[in-house]
């Protein structure tokens, strides 16, 4: 078991490294740099530029070194802990992060949760009280959100979020709660203001997820040994849920990791149109001025990300399926 | 620490409170205080009028920390001479909050950042009138190349350390012209000025060449830079003043002082309420800054030494709290109409009937006052293909260019009709001529098609028109919509264009390639947005002398480069730039209104009439905004400045603002 | 003699699947449904009343128009008439009011004489599949700030969202089964590597790659090479999911009598990939190709919106949606976003294609 982790990490841990080359090869690809863009958005604010000043943000933040230097130098202080300093923000990215870190933390796994907690018990009825009208909405729903856009239901439930219960947009707090110490009102207007995001960075995975719970679910059901079950009088509750159920888990845990990736990979653009003080709207301005840093430790905190929701389906697997455990063991 | 006890005070208590006004001279009746019409008066001639000593007013929740002990009564705040404001409607009750929006901490969109400010002088509501605000009074020299200030007896930084000409000195001495600091800064500061302390509350500007616009700069472009600076709070980290400069900025992870300095006092707008360590840096601001902004917003709460009272004796300002929340642009509108604004501007015209439609149920009004100006277009006519360049150099295609564009139909489609039609020429100017508002910006295309005939720019077989050699001609017209938004504006122009025979091709860059190739002299087509074109609203004659705008330039790098050069680089400029270049100077020498300063702007006017190097769309288009309906002492607006240019202009005069008490 | 009777060991793989297929009602309409969007889209210049840049200058921001077939007078009539439209301008709020004019009708005519265009770059024509009489005009969804027609619009960027949907998808099949087939052939460290750069690829959320991508393509770059670098970018992520599919597939084959007794017979290796293998499973590579394209659709849309992707002048449906990013947007002119819902139905569909060709695929169906 520990081996199998070890392994697991071991090869995280390379590909995360090409992942951080590729990231910061790509971010510093487009021609001109932060001093340039930096520049650019001070002469658009009406201030006066001029190139000693561009020259002196290239020299202070290092631009004018060799990609690859730059790089080394970035990697080398990541490993030491550091993210290194955002020129954007004009402080650690650190800093930058672990302000916003927290949102995208809260609203991914809030998704996740949904997805599970919605998707599961969902296709397990949809397998059971087949052609229901919960069958049949569930999987119209689930069609489309799995067809709609990210972007196209946030604005969508933005408007509908203000018309129908004046929820304030731009945000995860109403205004008179921003700097206010936490109460249970506060709380209560957070967890509202999620509701947002999570139902759309969620909606696609929950529909995958009903559609593939249901399906092996129709499988399990449809064998001997279920039919004999209830033969002998266990009660349909039962008969579903002992085994059945969890035979048809495994392969919804198997892809957890997967799970987590496309919500992550969702994440940033809902945070761009909801303006959520998450990651998202700063990653895209970190990838427009070509803050380096930033966007580099960005993505690998997405990555990482998935790298832990990886570990995470291959443990439960591990605990649920004996077959893997089985195989795992022999081939120490 | 007095400062933790302000945002305690203040965000516990958002309640209006009323106030005692035993007696109110205002705007609208004034009472016996001078003549009708004054808004503002200094205190001894408040005090002769009236023939009564004036009694001071505290803001309750000031008074408060009074009474606990870290802060002085308020008649030890104030200055000796404080500025006494007459409300525009009635002496206020102190309370409440105004709400604002911006994209972000850096945002130079936020108007909350604007209302605040304040500066050595301010203009009037008539956009015209310069009156004392910081200063109690000036004397410029007989050439207008010295000026003297005199500042108020007893004003106080906001953290209470007494605010001195030193500050002022210290400001232009030893920020502004320190080139580690600073390299270069807008004129008139930038070069060949100095300051000289004459005593506390005295002290004067020292320029090479005459700066006669002096005053008019500081209320419009020039108020981003508040010309004064807290020299105590700023020394120990000012690498002239502070042998450890260097090495406490270094411990702070910083390469140099100058590094540090920056992000601690920024020479333009607001740097400093973009972190925390603004928090040190005290202000004379109608509002502080008492809490490190967050990434969500950033609050502010009445100075409480700040100079201005009202007519009652009580300090301004009335509103207890300014809050600006960082949101995406896409959502102001919605954000409006949920009620969580008091005040905004917004770019899109468009959102003008959103919000109107939505004005019955909310707590808003919108207005529409004039701002902007819209785009202009100028061609280049130093264009590196010599074929090109003759064609954009040829005043008649600038012309039949402009007269192509239907601008009735701009305006309908793009700006709900809202837009006046007209051309670049200044308007509203005493030299403004009965032709210029429409010069050659009427639209007919059949005169623009004559005028390309005559250009020798025959209609192809595609229906295009060829270069006057027979070569096929496209406009290259690259864009970015930073400012746009959208690719509206050049996709109907270009249509406009093309009907008459001009082939134009659309191309979205971004901002900072386009500044780039424009610097770079590798544009057809340089825009500009909102460029007023009447002189003392710019702030100068910079709009209408190349290269035709105060950053990047419009038009003629390559003559500007032989100017600068004498000829060694570049490109020898026709006569009228050469004529436009001399004038610019000569008029800039003149105090704005004399008539010497007309008489130049005259002739400028003439080469622009003549030449047409720019197109202009509209004369004036006005600017959607919000305002909360509730408030009392908001002015009939009838302008509002842009950031870019003029700077927000401030008649709205934010801290006489307040919420009645019902 | 029907199909139905047919005994089913007599027919051939690829019909009994074609039966399956058809047997699923929703997903047999859904690609007769694609097959016409397709069309639609391939001949949008005849289809289209008018050209994507045209304006109609009376009807600008209009609502979506209607068909009726009663007349002025409030008769039937057999033959579609267009109720005439009276624009104004709001006097308090400012916007565009659309009226219909109940005493004007305009035929709506097939067939007619529009502007000029060139089909499939073949030859030049005219004709339009519907059009207005006179000065009357038709926008069945409504048009954009400029006065320009969504539907013909919609059916252009329908057109591009297409062909680099095709171009992407086609990239990726090739780089997929190319690479898929060679590790699943040759095993040994070639797959070991090959697995790992999928497993790579895979891993990493999508959109933020695809985002760091598109922000480093050069601003300056003419919309032809945006074009072509959005189809790579692409490409680059939906080749992975075809490439494991196509090796698991070839080493299960590998033991496959069939596959087995073409190697006696001494096939080559590509022959035998390419003629024994390969179509034994097309069924799940379609599937696989119908989810990435709908992928691919959403990206398309997705970076475009952020101003990532496609700019105009170039018609994508992403380009489109841009307008309809603000709220007002939304509160004001609805219809913007009539090229999103395009965007769903077609997923749509081509989910519904797919789980259709996967029943089919499966021989326990059969």
């Amino acid at each position: 078991m520990l081996f199998f982790l070890y392994k697991r990490l071991q090869s995280a841990v390379v590909v995360l490294f090409a992942f951080s080359f590729v990231v910061f090869y790509l971010v510093q690809l487009p021609p001109g740099d932060y001093a340039d863009a930096w520049a650019a958005a001070r002469a658009a604010a009406g201030d006066r530029v001029t190139p000693d000043e561009v020259e002196n943000i290239r020299q202070t933040y290092g631009l004018d070194r060799p990609f690859l230097v730059q790089y080394v130098s970035w990697i080398g202080s990541v490993l030491t802990g550091d993210l290194g300093y955002s020129f954007e923000f004009q402080k650690p990215v650190s800093h930058v992060l672990s302000e916003r870190l927290p949102l995208t933390l809260a609203i991914s796994f809030g998704a996740l949760f949904v997805v599970y907690a919605v998707g599961i018990p969902l296709g397990i009825y949809s397998a059971v009280r087949r052609q229901s009208v919960v069958d049949y909405s569930a999987t119209f729903i689930g069609y489309i959100g799995l067809a709609t856009p990210n972007f196209l239901l946030a604005l969508i439930l933005v408007y509908f979020g203000q018309r129908w219960f004046g929820l304030s947009a731009g945000g995860v707090l109403s205004p008179e709660f921003l700097g206010e110490p936490w109460t249970t009102a506060k709380v209560v207007d957070f967890l509202t203001h999620l509701i947002i995001p999570v139902l759309v960075l969620g909606t696609a995975g929950t529909a995958a997820q009903v559609r593939t719970m249901r399906s092996t679910m129709l499988d399990e059901l449809n064998r001997p040994y279920v039919t004999s079950a209830r033969a002998t009088g266990l009660p349909m509750r039962r008969a579903v849920l002992k085994y059945p159920t969890r035979v048809a888990l495994i392969p919804i845990v198997a892809t957890i990791g997967w799970e987590l990736t496309s919500v992550i990979s969702g994440a940033p653009i809902v945070g761009i149109v909801l303006s959520l003080p998450d990651m998202g709207p700063v990653f895209l301005q970190s990838l427009v001025n070509q803050d380096m840093p930033l966007a580099g430790s960005i993505l690998l905190i997405y990555y990482l990300l998935v790298v832990i929701g990886t570990l995470i389906s291959d443990l439960l697997l591990f605990a649920l399926d004996p077959r893997i455990r089985q195989s795992v063991e022999s081939a120490r | 620490m007095p400062k933790l006890s302000y945002s305690t005070v203040f965000t516990a208590s958002l309640l209006a409170t009323t106030a005692m006004s035993d007696q109110c001279p205002t705007v609208a009746s004034p009472s016996g205080i001078a003549h009708h019409g004054l808004d503002q008066v200094e205190l001894s001639a408040f005090e002769a009028q009236t023939g009564d000593s004036l009694t001071f007013h505290d803001n309750p929740n000031l008074e408060k920390l009074v009474n606990r002990g870290p802060l002085p009564p308020v008649s030890e705040r104030l200055p000796a001479e404080p500025l006494v404001i007459l409300p525009y409607e009635d002496c206020g009750t102190y309370g409440g909050e105004m709400r604002y929006l911006a994209r972000k901490l850096e945002s130079n969109t936020s108007e909350g950042l604007s209302w605040r400010q304040v500066q050595l002088v301010r203009v009037d509501d008539d956009l015209r009138t310069i009156k004392p605000d910081v200063a109690k009074s000036w004397a410029w020299n007989h050439d207008y190349t010295e000026i003297t200030f005199t500042l108020r007896k007893g004003h106080k930084w906001s953290d209470g350390t007494p605010f001195t000409a030193h500050d002022v000195a210290f400001w232009l001495n030893d920020l502004i012209n320190n080139e580690e600091l600073y390299p270069t800064t807008r004129a008139p500061w930038s070069v060949g000025s100095r300051a000289e302390v004459i005593d506390e509350v005295t002290v004067k500007f020292v320029f090479d060449v005459p700066q006669p616009n002096l005053l008019e700069h500081l209320v419009t472009q020039g108020q981003f830079y508040a010309a004064f600076a807290p020299k105590h709070a700023l020394i120990p980290f000012h690498g002239d003043f502070a042998e450890d400069a260097d090495a406490k900025a270094q411990a702070a992870g910083h390469n140099t002082w100058a590094d540090w300095f920056r992000l601690r006092w920024g020479h333009w707008m607001d740097r400093t309420t973009h972190s925390a360590l603004g928090l040190e840096v005290p202000t004379l601001e109608s509002h502080i800054m008492v809490t490190a902004p967050e990434e969500t917003h950033r609050d502010f709460v009445p100075n409480p030494y700040y100079h201005h009272v009202d007519s009652a004796g009580q300090q301004l300002p009335y509103v207890d709290r300014h809050r600006e929340r960082f949101i995406d642009p896409s959502l102001y509108v919605i954000e409006i109409i949920n009620g969580n604004v008091d005040q905004k501007s917004l770019g899109p015209i468009e959102s003008y009937s959103a919000l109107k439609e939505n004005e019955a149920g909310g707590i808003y009004k919108v207005i529409l006052p004039e701002g902007n100006k819209g785009p202009y277009i100028a061609f280049n006519q130093t264009h590196q293909d010599p074929a090109v360049r003759a064609i954009y150099a040829d005043v008649r295609f600038r012309q039949a260019m402009s007269m192509a564009i239907d601008r009735d139909e701009v305006s309908e489609t793009l700006f709900l009709g809202l837009g006046t039609p007209g051309s670049a020429l200044p308007h509203g100017t005493p030299t403004e001529k009965p032709g210029d508002q429409m010069h050659f910006s009427g639209f007919d295309p059949e005169a623009a098609g004559q005028l390309l005939d005559e250009m020798g720019m025959k209609m192809g077989p595609d229906g295009f028109r060829l270069r006057p050699d027979g070569e096929p001609f496209s406009i290259i017209w690259e864009y970015s919509t930073q400012f746009t938004g959208a690719p509206d504006f050049p996709t109907l122009v270009a249509e406009m264009w093309r009907s008459v025979g001009i082939d134009t091709q659309l191309r979205e860059i971004s901002s900072v390639d386009l500044g780039d190739k424009g610097r770079a002299n590798a544009l057809d087509i340089t825009m500009i947005y909102d460029q007023p074109t009447y002189p003392v609203l710019a702030g100068g004659v910079d709009t209408l002398v190349p290269p035709f705008h105060i950053n990047d330039p419009l038009m003629g790098v390559p003559w500007m480069d032989w100017i600068n050069t004498n000829g060694s680089q570049g490109e020898e400029p026709p006569a009228w730039i050469n004529d436009l270049v001399a004038l610019g100077p000569e008029m800039a020498r003149e105090a704005p209104g004399s008539e010497a300063w007309n008489a130049a702007l005259d002739k400028i006017t003439d080469i622009h009439r003549e030449q047409m190097p720019i197109i202009g769309i509209f004369s004036s288009l006005p600017r959607v905004s919000v305002i909360n309906k509730d408030l009392k002492n908001v002015p009939e607006i009838t302008t509002i400045g842009n950031t870019s240019y003029t700077g927000y202009l401030q008649p709205w005069r934010v801290d006489q603002w307040y919420y009645p008490a019902d | 003699m029907t199909a139905i009777d047919m005994n089913p060991t007599e027919l051939s793989r690829l019909q009994l699947a074609r039966r399956v297929f058809h047997g699923n009602r929703l997903a047999s309409i859904s690609l007769k449904l694609f097959a016409l969007l397709i069309a639609l889209a391939v001949f949008a210049e005849f289809i289209a009343p008018y050209s994507p840049q045209e304006r109609n200058r009376a009807y600008s921001d209009g609502a979506p128009m209607g068909i009726t077939f009663v007349n002025e007078e409030g008769r039937l009539q057999p033959w579609p008439l267009v109720p005439a439209r009276i624009t104004s301008r709001d006097p308090v709020t400012l916007k565009r009011v659309v009226r219909t004019d109940d005493t004007e009708r305009w035929n709506l005519k097939f067939f007619v004489r529009g502007s000029n265009y060139e089909l499939l770059g073949l030859f030049q024509s005219d004709l339009h599949l519907f059009g207005v009489s006179g000065d009357g005009y038709l926008h069945l969804f409504g048009t954009d700030r400029l006065g320009r027609d969504i539907f013909s619009r919609t059916l252009f960027a329908f057109r591009t969202s297409l062909s680099i949907g095709v171009a992407a998808v086609l990239t990726a099949f090739v780089l997929g089964v190319a690479i898929g087939g060679m590790a699943g052939y040759l095993r040994g460290w070639f797959d070991t590597v090959i697995m790992r750069i999928i497993e790579f690829i895979q891993s990493i959320p999508t959109l933020p790659l695809w985002l760091t991508v598109a922000a480093a393509v050069p601003r300056d770059w003419t919309a032809m090479q945006v074009y072509l670098v959005m189809t790579v970018i692409l490409a680059l992520i939906g080749w992975t999911t075809l490439a494991r599919r196509v090796r698991s597939r070839v080493i299960s084959m590998h033991t496959d009598e069939h596959v087995l007794a073409g190697k006696l017979a001494g096939c080559s290796s590509t022959r035998l990939f390419l003629r024994h293998m390969l179509p034994a499973f097309t069924g799940y590579l379609i599937v696989d190709l119908t989810l990435a394209f709908s992928t691919i659709m959403i990206a398309e849309t997705s970076l475009s919106f952020l101003g990532l992707g496609l700019r105009e002048p170039v018609v994508s449906l992403g380009v489109m949606l841009l307008p309809a990013q603000s709220i007002s947007a939304i509160m004001l002119t609805p219809w913007y976003l009539i090229p999103g819902l395009f965007v769903v139905v077609v997923v749509l569909l081509l989910n519904f294609i797919g789980d259709g060709v996967r029943d089919a695929a499966d021989p326990a169906n059969y």
